[in-house]
């Protein structure tokens, strides 16, 4: 996506578009790439992969904490 | 790793020694018991996070004062067996689809997770969830700010 396509989707200017996709390339969620005098930016699969993994070890610890109050839920019924 | 490996839907099983029903409703009307602090978005100041019980409902966070944050909406809602929800606010928890099962097994409670929607490596890829992703974290970005 060019930065002019972005910025007609949300509600700031395109310099702003500009600067904050700066920091999401800073951040690894964004490439970017020259198209004659134009920047393409497409989302980087890596940073995306990142946070699934993030939540691939958040769910196990989630998990355990839902089996414990789910278990102690069930013995304080009987 | 390739791209289909690195998006792949995240699958999780785990055995609880409790009903069917306990098991559901732990993991739902109760979620504000267990629901680890640290990955909500008010942390300490969280008083509930909130399922609204029915296809099309909210699952929102509530602070101690008043305010909410979104978390998800319900797709399908199947007491006290599934639930799926499309998590859709949060930066760090992009446009993705939540399922979970519940099913007996005896006295207990198989529970089976799938957090699936990473990103569609063979075409949406730069158009769909995942500009969908970039773009939470960028409209968050101006509450910081």
């Amino acid at each position: 996506m060019a930065v002019g396509e972005l910025a007609g989707e949300l509600p700031v200017s395109r310099p702003a578009v500009s600067q904050h996709l700066r920091v999401l390339k800073d951040a690894g969620l964004v490439r970017e790439r020259a198209e004659g005098t134009r920047r393409v930016y497409r989302v980087d699969l890596d940073g995306v992969a990142a946070v699934r993994s993030y939540f691939d070890r958040f769910w196990d610890q989630a998990l355990g904490d839902f089996k414990a109050e789910a278990e102690r839920r069930e013995r304080s019924k009987g | 790793m390739t791209t289909t490996e690195a998006l792949a839907a995240i699958n999780k099983t785990i055995v609880v020694e409790a009903s069917q029903e306990t098991a559901f409703e732990t993991f739902t009307r109760h979620v504000t018991s267990w629901w680890p602090r640290s990955h909500t978005v008010f942390e300490d100041k969280v008083a509930e996070i909130v399922f609204d019980e029915r296809v099309g409902g909210r699952v929102f966070e509530r602070s101690t004062e008043g305010e909410e944050a979104e978390w998800a909406d319900v797709l399908a809602w199947e007491p006290h067996e599934r639930f799926v929800v499309r998590w859709r606010v949060n930066p760090e928890r992009g446009p993705t689809e939540l399922e979970i099962r519940f099913t007996p097994e005896g006295a207990k409670t198989r529970i089976d997770l799938e957090h699936r929607g990473w990103d569609d490596p063979e075409g949406r890829a730069n158009y769909g969830p995942g500009w969908d992703f970039v773009l939470s974290h960028y409209t968050e970005s101006f509450k910081s700010e």
